[in-house]
């Protein structure tokens, strides 16, 4: 965790020249600045679009860690389930009941940005993590750059495929936006091949048995796939685990995102062939740093922090422990 | 001329005529369902060369064989007259406390038992607060959906229960969900072998019959004798008892189970109860029609992928077609009654 303090505390201070505009402006609400010049122990929440998703797990652990390392109340909260409205509704509960800083990743950007841009105009400073909301005037954004992972994810399957064949995407939630941009990002680097050929989108929906199903389904549709690109955490190890099953493992190339345990194993198996990490951990932890940076020391982020992008596939998956 | 010297025999034949046999099947309760599901099975397989093959039919089976055990509990729910929206949350409940207890080495055939009883205890929770509360059992059930959903959160921590990639661990539950006879799976065996069982327990039996009256009547029901409140609880019972097996089987196949497992399933069983012919206000239904429900839906997502329509079209082709098919069940259920 200190690492990644370290990492995050030298990146605040050398893109500090990019802070946005409005964050250049932003002034801590009259009560907030009286809470950090009295040095009280400051209340940040951290909401994330569905608390119950596994990914969810080793960010909640890198809040908590924060929130140990820097001595500050900060909450791991979020509609369980998923649902916009209900995110948008906590979140004025937690403003109504007094919070000295907010991190959101945004169920959608539309519905987000109206209560993010009133925590802002509040004074209470607001910045996003893991899924981004453009249209908010957020102070920063605190993850991956989402399109630039789907690039990674295209790239790194059409070296494997030597520039040539069909592919499917899948994706169990093909129209949120964090799988809009990664998509977009992996149609991008796909294009580059014209040998390449995108045969479907997938769409899985979120419950296990359907997510298999349409793999299943996809799979025999398509018997002449050569790639296979999964654009999240979830349905990724099920397309490794079909695969295994049908005696396909290690055949047809399959690039993912996370380190799930089962995706972890399933890698080290050969059944998946490279995973696109977001260090969610990292992500949930510098969150807080962040927050707690504009809190007590009043320093603005720059408008993207970003936690990066790291492939990783069976050469070094010994060295990274599943998220 | 031609003397008609036997006008009845003529009658009774061209009551077996093709066009008067389809017209009786139409009039069936199943028979909308079973037209809507024939049509689309023509659709696709005009426009998928993959639809109709044996790969695919045997996919389709495996996708269809939980929701199919789901459904088939929530038929004797349905009949009487009541509605139970906690089974999704008590499917991936009992998948959670199985997976725990197996990772944690306790011995399988307890597991599976104490999960079942578990769910049919729920179940019976479920019918008996209805009964002695007084309640709607849409709001009792809507509580303990939140309620079991709350405590899978909890107890899980929002962590997601994996078997250990690899090892023998679970090889019972692993069988009844991965295995196979005859190219068939073993969870499409075990929907045949509940849905049978359900069809006796429903269709030849006195508590199935009891079902029914309760169902079509409960005043009256109980006037004549009939034990109203240990039908209703049975019937509870039974839907969360299979609600815990599908759970299983479903740990078993992914050998994973997320804290989030079965979110919004309850609408799905209740769409293919409904479907099928089961009358959302008791006293009508059957395993078959249940059945039909389960394959239409499962035929309508199987295709659509086959098919290659995108995301944001499948839901709606999805939402229309439950919609045709219920409007079709509607028409012959009128003219039934004419």
């Amino acid at each position: 965790m200190k690492k990644y303090a370290i990492i995050a505390a030298v990146g605040v201070a050398a893109l500090l020249a990019a802070t946005s505009g409005f964050a250049a402006e932003f002034k801590l609400s009259p009560d907030i600045a009286a809470h950090a010049a009295a040095g009280k122990k400051p209340v940040f929440v951290v909401s994330y679009h569905d608390p119950a998703l596994t990914v969810a797990v080793p960010m909640r652990r890198g809040v908590e860690a924060a929130a140990t390392e820097l001595n500050v109340d900060a909450q791991f909260i979020g509609p369980v389930g998923g649902g916009a409205e209900k995110q948008v509704a906590e979140l004025e509960n937690w403003l109504t009941k007094g919070v000295d800083g907010i991190a959101v990743s945004s169920s959608t950007s539309d519905a987000l940005a109206p209560v993010i841009n009133k925590a802002l105009a509040m004074g209470v400073p607001v910045v996003t993590f893991n899924t981004d909301n453009p249209k908010s005037d957020r102070l920063t954004f605190v993850g991956q750059d989402l399109v630039y992972s789907g690039v990674v994810m295209g790239d790194t399957l059409a070296k494997l495929i030597n520039g040539k064949g069909k592919v499917l995407i899948f994706s169990v939630d093909a129209i949120a936006q964090w799988s809009l941009d990664r998509e977009k990002g992996a149609r991008e680097a796909l294009g580059k091949f014209p040998d390449i050929q995108i045969a479907a989108m997938v769409n899985t929906s979120n419950e296990p048995q359907q997510i298999y199903a349409a793999i299943e389904n996809a799979m025999l549709a398509n018997p002449d796939i050569t790639g296979i690109i999964s654009l999240d955490c979830c349905s990724f190890p099920a397309i490794g685990q079909y695969l295994e099953r049908n005696g396909k493992s290690g055949v047809i190339p399959v690039v993912g995102s996370d380190l799930l345990p089962q995706t972890r194993d399933l890698i080290i198996s050969g059944a998946l062939t490279a995973t696109i990490t977001q260090n969610p951990q990292r992500q949930g932890h510098d969150s807080v740093l962040v927050l707690d940076q504009i809190y007590a020391k009043g320093v603005m982020p720059p408008t993207h922090t970003d936690t990066g992008v790291e492939v990783i596939d069976k050469a070094n998956v010994a060295e990274h422990e599943a998220e | 001329m031609v003397q008609d010297i036997n006008p009845q025999l003529r009658q009774t034949s061209s009551q077996r005529s093709p066009a008067a046999l389809l017209r009786k099947l139409l009039l069936t309760r199943e028979g909308g369902v079973l037209c809507a599901v024939l049509l689309l099975a023509v659709i696709f397989t005009a426009m998928s060369p993959v639809f109709m093959t044996a790969p695919n039919i045997i996919n389709l089976l495996r996708q269809i064989s939980l929701l199919g055990i789901l459904s088939i509990g929530a038929t004797f729910v349905l009949i009487i007259s009541e509605v139970d929206l906690s089974v999704g949350s008590l499917y991936g409940f009992s998948g959670l406390v199985a997976g725990s207890l197996l990772v944690a080495g306790v011995p399988e055939v307890p597991v599976i038992v104490l999960v079942l009883l578990l769910g049919a205890g729920i179940g019976a929770l479920n019918g008996g607060i209805t009964i002695l509360g007084g309640i709607p059992s849409f709001i009792t059930t809507l509580g303990t959906l939140y309620l079991i959903r709350g405590i899978t959160l909890v107890i899980s921590n929002g962590m997601a229960v994996s078997l250990p990639y690899g090892s023998g661990t679970a090889p019972v539950l692993k069988f009844l969900s991965q295995g196979q006879v005859f190219g068939l799976s073993i969870q499409v065996v075990l929907l045949i072998v509940v849905a049978l069982v359900g069809f006796v327990l429903l269709h030849r039996t006195t508590f199935g019959f009891h079902v029914f009256a309760v169902g079509g009547n409960e005043r009256a029901s109980r006037i004549i004798g009939v034990p109203t409140g240990l039908v209703k609880v049975t019937a509870f019972a039974i839907a969360g008892s299979l609600a815990a097996l599908a759970g299983m089987v479903n740990f078993g196949f992914l050998e994973n189970v997320q804290p989030v497992t079965g979110s919004g399933l309850e609408l799905d069983v209740i769409a293919a109860v409904i479907i099928g012919g089961t009358r959302l206000g008791g006293g009508q239904g059957s395993i078959a029609g249940t059945l039909l429900g389960v394959l239409l839906i499962g035929i309508v997502r199987n295709g659509l992928v086959l098919l290659g329509v995108t995301p944001f079209w499948q839901t709606t082709l999805i939402g229309a077609v439950v919609l045709a098919a219920a409007l079709i069940g509607g028409v012959t259920s009128k003219n039934r009654s004419k």
